[in-house]
């Protein structure tokens, strides 16, 4: 508390600049000993009761998220000077993300925002992490606990409508977002990745985040000695060691191991940005308006008639049949399946899962999907992980959970995916066996770990904790070259597959029918060249650069951190030895802000803290220019030509930095506060009333 | 990665041992020890296989008590940090690369000898009470260290403000890090038990300074060395430090009172359970009697336990 108990008094010597602060430190550790007991004394006027505004400020340590970590003590040093007593709560990445999506416990959290799929993520996650139905919800799902009708009314609409239409409803969202900050997008950063090219090949451009990018890979360079293919991949989070549990939402934020492990029903192409069918063979769209509760608007409902591929199967064997489908839907949207005295949605897809409004079998391997979505939105739901019903029914019957129990007010084969809005849904409390206990989030069936049975072209070998783990070929996967295909083309190679594809893909989000037919769809599988992923779990990046470049490794799977990239030795860059991998992030660094809580409930105040992030100073400082500052959380494609401007240009238009190169001016920000009603007491402490 | 470190550390500790124990043990006593070898091993059985089941359950522990440490550990806050953060700081601000290398070389290769040296050292003497000591007070470390691994949660300097103390070690010779993280986790920094390893040994080589009085400069030296580097480094708060010397003394209080109580041949000869303790104590005393018989002339510390 050094830095506080100095702050208000001179608040110019706060610079944030690293050598200067540093050695301010440096010197006032010189000047603690004789003065600590003076410091002592300040501190505990502090605490003595008064009204201070004090808050809790979380985040993850250096090993987790450097960048999250410098950001959030950037903020704690801003916010002091401006008077406010925060707590810097650091906890390791699970633990941070319990606090943050199950008990929101923190008033403001730094992170980075998980997004599924290519550097161009579409507007509706959006859906789900903001509209008011999930506020009260435990999960990814609207961690900062928004609730507003004209934002949940913005959100429907971008999702139930097309083409111009959902662009302004897109552009209303993003400008509520930037104005009313339920969080703040900070910068989106540049992943960099490291492979050597003697040993693979096959990436397309600079990405490599999905299911689709790693079934790309080929081995090159052992040629001939029949040995088995392996990558050696260095991993920097051993979360997926510990647990393989799909629906875990500490465990993961974006995790390609899973999405190798389970498959959906579409897969994410990442140069269009588009989803192509995957384990569905095909599937027919068919958008029909409907007119809104009042007659206003038009917004649509998609029915998907799917036909699954005849020829997939799930780890253990089995074959995946529309039932399958159609339980994964109704486990996700309530994992007690109506055993517990109220539904308890799964803490991931939640967004996704909210769309779908009705699954109706029609035969082994076909199914019709009613998704509350225009079709620009309405096949994300295709990108949830399919699980094998008889294995998650053993599972759950583990928990005393009955499946056929919630299904008694329901005709057979269909469900309702929006159980909360539907008191008919919730069992009765007088039925003959006790109701399950199913806390969001947090009971068995979801935080638990499972063996991961699920039907990816790659299936677990091995795993040892917080060691490695490794996939092994699923040979009875379709986009597996010895697969019994009888489709002529199989050089699986998927540069060329993937340009194919382009225009089909182009007009799939309009037409009705997107499945260009049995043939194309197969011969334009990527194929899982390699026979076996060993992702081996590293503890820093630095190493993870060291041991890829010694040729130790083949490639590091995950993002590195910026801090470490000047540790590849140019000579390694210049001859080629290896490879830096590099794209734009999906990901974006933000701060959350949780409106239940106290002051944090005020947007005035989260406006005015807002202004306390300089950007640009981060970017440059903190990830050494490798990330754009941001100010909005979605691509420049989406933001609005006229008003609002929420476009970057050398300072945030909604929200600057009172100061400069990571120095705040104090004066200037204490007067946002003082602006907007707060209040100082004689000795510059920002008082809690408001 | 884990391996090549793995060879490198046994290859530069056994070249020290080798060196230090023909500067400090000398000829005579490494000739009695091929006389008496049998008889001081089992002497020094029982506390040995005591230590091996601590580190294994401690190998086993590691798995589980960070995750029950989350749910039920007191969590830091960040003020004490603040505070003396800056010492942490300050001491960085003097970094210079061969510094790092010299606290990088303490942190671990240093620290491997110096915890392995006084096994040797003290194995060469007939009176074992030392080596039985030493191995009581390693025990007591690693349970006493655990405890507190599971009720506080911190973590270091390099993880809590990353914009002002680097991570010297991991940055200079990221290789390191495979090694640490097989023994440690990153909450588990109060205490230091580098330091209190360190500061058990050099409080036990001060109580034989008068067999080894070189010995006793030395790992007084290594062990100061150690405890600095764990702050130089990033890796620990001065606190932990301090904590660190605090369990090293209570360890070395409690193993001086605890060894030589109960003797586990004893037991066995008498093999009546109930009556262990009491026996042992009678029992011991033939032993302990004979044994500063040998050493007293040069191990007065030994003599004033058995005194008190």
């Amino acid at each position: 508390m050094n830095r506080n108990a100095l702050s208000p008094s001179s608040p110019s010597s706060l610079p944030d600049e690293r050598v200067s602060r540093r050695s301010v430190l440096a010197a006032a550790a010189v000047a603690t000993v004789p003065t600590s007991g003076c410091a002592t004394r300040v501190r505990s006027v502090v605490d003595d009761g008064g009204p201070q505004l004090s808050l809790t400020l979380g985040t993850v340590p250096t090993d987790d998220d450097r960048g999250a970590i410098r950001i959030a003590r950037h903020l704690e040093s801003t916010l002091e000077a401006v008077g406010i007593d925060v707590t810097l709560d650091v906890r390791q990445s699970s633990e941070f993300l319990e606090a943050v999506l199950l008990d929101h416990e923190f008033d403001l959290f730094v992170g980075r925002y998980p997004v599924d799929g290519g550097p161009d993520p579409d507007p509706d996650f959006l859906y789900g992490a903001l509209h008011s139905q999930f506020a009260t919800e435990a999960g990814r799902q609207n961690p900062f606990g928004v609730t507003d009708m004209a934002l949940d009314e913005a959100l429907e609409t971008q999702r139930r409508a097309d083409g111009r239409e959902r662009r302004g409803a897109v552009e209303s969202v993003l400008a509520y977002v930037a104005e009313r900050k339920p969080f703040e997008p900070i910068c989106r950063p540049i992943e960099h990745r490291l492979a050597r090219p003697e040993a693979i090949d096959g990436w397309a451009d600079g990405w490599l985040g999905t299911e689709l990018d790693y079934l790309g890979l080929e081995s090159v360079g052992t040629a001939g000695d029949g040995s088995a293919d392996r990558l050696h991949a260095l991993l920097l989070d051993s979360r997926p060691s510990r647990n393989c549990n799909p629906l875990s939402v500490t465990m993961r934020d974006r995790d390609v191991i899973v999405d190798l492990l389970y498959d959906s029903l579409g897969a994410v192409e990442r140069e269009t940005g588009t989803i192509r069918p995957w384990l569905a063979d095909r599937w027919e769209w068919e958008s029909k308006p409907e007119p809104n509760h009042d007659g206003t608007g038009s917004p649509r409902r998609t029915t998907a008639t799917v036909t699954l591929r005849e020829d997939a199967h799930f780890h253990d064997g089995e074959p995946i049949t529309a039932a399958d489908v159609a339980f994964t839907y109704r486990f996700l949207a309530d994992t007690a399946l109506g055993n517990a005295p109220v539904p308890s949605p799964a803490p991931r897809y939640r967004g996704r899962v909210a769309a779908v409004d009705d699954v109706e079998v029609r035969s082994e391997t076909e199914l019709s999907i009613t998704v509350d979505a225009g079709s620009e939105v309405a096949n994300r739901i295709a990108t949830v992980p399919i699980l094998p019903e008889h294995v998650w029914i053993e599972r759950l019957a583990e928990y005393g959970v009955d499946p056929d129990r919630g299904l008694e007010d329901e005709a057979e084969n269909t469900l309702d995916t929006n159980p909360g809005l539907e008191p008919g849904y919730e069992s009765e409390p007088d039925d003959e066996k006790a109701a399950v206990s199913a806390p969001q989030g947090r009971w068995g069936p979801v935080a638990g770990d499972v063996e991961p049975i699920g039907s990816g072209p790659y299936r677990l070998a091995d795993r040892s904790e917080r060691d490695g783990i490794t996939l092994e070929r699923y040979e009875g996967h379709f986009a597996v070259p010895s697969f019994p295909d009888e489709s002529a083309d199989r050089d699986g190679n998927t540069t060329a597959t993937i340009d194919e594809d382009g225009p089909n893909d182009e007009t799939h989000g309009r037409t009705e029918s997107d499945g260009s037919g049995e043939d194309g769809a197969q011969s334009d599988t990527p194929t899982a060249s390699i026979d076996e992923l060993y992702f081996d779990i590293d503890p820093s990046s630095a190493s993870a650069i060291q041991r890829t470049v010694a040729g130790d490794a083949d490639l590091t799977a995950s993002m590195l951190e910026a801090d470490a990239l000047d540790r590849i030795p140019a000579a390694a860059d210049a001859d080629g030895s290896v490879r830096r991998l590099e794209a734009r992030s999906p990901t974006f660094y933000y701060l959350g802000f949780n409106t239940r809580r106290g002051p944090v409930g005020n947007v005035h105040f989260r406006r005015a803290v807002a202004h306390l992030i300089d950007k640009a100073w981060i970017v440059d400082d903190v990830f050494h220019g490798e990330a754009d500052p941001i100010v909005t959380p979605v691509g420049e494609e989406w933001l609005p030509d006229a008003e609002p401007d929420l476009t970057w240009d050398g300072t945030d238009p909604v929200a600057p930095f009172p100061g400069e190169e990571g120095e705040l001016d104090v004066e200037a920000a204490r007067a946002l506060f003082e602006d907007r009603g707060f209040q100082y007491d004689e000795d510059g402490r920002l008082l809690r009333r408001y | 990665m884990l391996l090549e470190v793995l060879i490198r550390l046994v290859v530069v500790v056994t070249v020290m041992l080798l060196a230090s124990t023909a500067a400090f043990v000398g000829r005579y006593r490494l000739r009695d020890t091929r006389l008496e070898w049998r008889e001081r091993v089992q002497e020094v059985a029982p506390i040995t296989v005591v230590l091996v089941a601590v580190l294994l359950g401690n190998s086993v522990a590691r798995q589980t008590v960070p995750d029950l440490s989350w749910m039920i550990g007191w969590e830091r806050t960040g003020q004490i940090e603040a505070l003396e953060g800056s010492f942490i700081v300050w001491l960085q601000s003097q970094a210079t690369p061969e510094l790092t290398a010299y606290f990088s070389f303490s942190y671990i290769y240093a620290y491997v000898f110096l915890l392995v040296f006084p096994i040797v050292a003290y194995f060469a003497l007939s009176n074992t009470r030392p080596l039985r000591e030493l191995l009581a007070a390693y025990t007591l470390n690693y349970t006493l260290g655990l405890v507190c691994y599971v009720f506080v949660i911190a973590y270091g300097p390099r993880n809590m403000m990353p914009e002002l103390v680097d991570a010297l070690l991991y940055d200079t010779y990221p290789r390191y890090q495979h090694l640490t993280r097989q023994v440690n986790r990153n909450t588990n920094v109060f205490p230091s038990l580098h330091t209190s390893l360190s500061t058990t040994v050099a409080f036990l080589a001060y109580r034989t300074r008068e067999i080894y009085p070189k010995w006793a400069l030395v790992a007084l030296w290594i062990a100061l060395s150690v405890a600095v580097s764990t702050m130089y480094l990033g890796i620990h708060w001065a606190i932990d430090v301090l904590a660190g010397v605090a369990l090293a003394y209570v360890s070395v209080t409690l193993s001086e009172l605890l060894v030589g109580q109960w003797s586990v041949w004893d037991w066995l000869e008498s093999r009546v359970p109930s009556q262990s303790e009491p026996s042992g104590q009678s029992g011991k005393r033939p032993r302990e009697t004979r044994d500063p018989e040998r050493d007293r002339a040069v191990e007065p510390t030994d003599s004033s336990g058995e005194d008190g």
